[in-house]
């Protein structure tokens, strides 16, 4: 008879102590003041996500719909627990976005020890000048990489896996995501656990599956007073032309020090 | 009785700040220098020695790096 360890607790980091699925690497609860965590379950989420600007009580999320075909973002059925929101770009020749945020409210610091996780999976990775982003960002502006700030596992018209950051100050860049050692990352069409990692603010580390896929010390990441402070992206978008990209998102869950 | 020639003096200091306003309005002020922008990654290029494609790009307090391989330094560019 085999043991399967199925639950590990990783290091306490000044007070935040987290535990993880040691077979997914998915986290699974923390000990951390400040925690939000989303399933995309119930009727909040099916009864439509509201527009931005036209936030609904009780409910964190608003969608930003660019394009007349028009693209979309909506709850769907989750195939395991739990329920999935898709942003979904269409074919139509346009500038397209479906993008889900908290409409503008910024509440997670990356300069206190934390994290923020999702579960999710390219449906359609993103073709022509499409791009897929998850991570955080700062207040809403049409394109992943023209926001103030940002912290983003981006794909750029294929499925190469890259990471970004702009901290709103001296530091900003990009980066194609692969482990130690190893090659970049072409990111199939199956779920993966995406975590970026700031319990050492000064060290920002992009996780895929439990495995870290940028070296120690290559974020520089130094955001002063507020500019630390974000919310979460999901989003497809395209400038143009008649590129597709599908994003499905199973969870997310963020948490930080105070 | 007052004398009502000459030029009143609060015209003339009117007059003096209006011509001061029109010089510091005709100094054009210089254009803020472009931002470098990162090189795209894929892109091809040659930096400290080396040549290959640019595995990630970043900028640090005004000055950019380029990576050519996972793990790699950042090289200034």
């Amino acid at each position: 008879m085999s043991t399967i360890t199925r639950s590990e607790f990783r290091p306490p980091y000044v007070g935040v102590r987290y535990e993880f699925d040691a077979n997914t690497a998915e986290t699974v609860t923390s000990s951390a003041p400040f925690q939000f965590s989303d399933d995309f379950v119930g009727g909040g989420h099916s009864a439509g996500v509201p527009a931005a600007g036209s936030p609904v009580a009780g409910y964190p999320w608003v969608k930003k719909i660019v394009g007349a075909a028009p693209p979309t973002v909506a709850q769907a059925a989750g195939v395991n627990a739990g329920g999935l929101m898709n942003n979904t770009l269409t074919a139509t020749s346009e500038a397209e976005e479906a993008s889900l945020y908290f409409n503008d409210s910024l509440q997670i610091d990356t300069t206190r020890i934390g994290q923020a996780e999702w579960r999710a999976q390219l449906v359609q990775a993103p073709t022509g000048v499409a791009q897929i982003a998850i991570g955080l960002g700062s207040a809403w502006v049409g394109g992943p990489l023209n926001l103030a700030r940002y912290l983003l596992f981006l794909w750029n018209a294929n499925n190469t896996l890259t990471i970004q950051w702009k901290d709103g100050g001296a530091n900003t860049g990009s980066l194609t995501a692969a482990p130690a050692g190893g090659s970049a990352i072409a990111t199939d069409g199956n779920f993966h656990i995406y975590r970026i990692d700031w319990s050492n603010p000064a060290d920002i580390g992009f996780w895929v599956d439990g495995g870290r896929v940028n070296a120690a010390a290559s974020v520089a990441w130094a955001p002063s007073g507020t500019n630390g402070v974000f919310q979460p992206w999901h989003t497809c978008y395209k400038a143009s032309g008649t590129g597709l990209a599908t994003l499905s998102v199973d969870k997310i869950d963020a948490f930080n020090n105070r | 009785m007052s004398d009502t020639t000459g030029t009143d003096p609060v015209d003339a200091i009117g007059e003096a700040i209006a011509v001061v306003e029109a010089v510091a309005g005709a100094v054009t002020a210089p254009a803020p220098a472009a931002a470098p922008s990162l090189p795209a990654l894929g892109d091809a290029i040659h930096v400290a020695g080396r040549s290959g494609v640019v595995f990630g790009a970043c900028q640090r307090d005004g000055r950019i790096f380029v990576t050519l391989a996972p793990g790699d330094d950042w090289l200034p560019v």
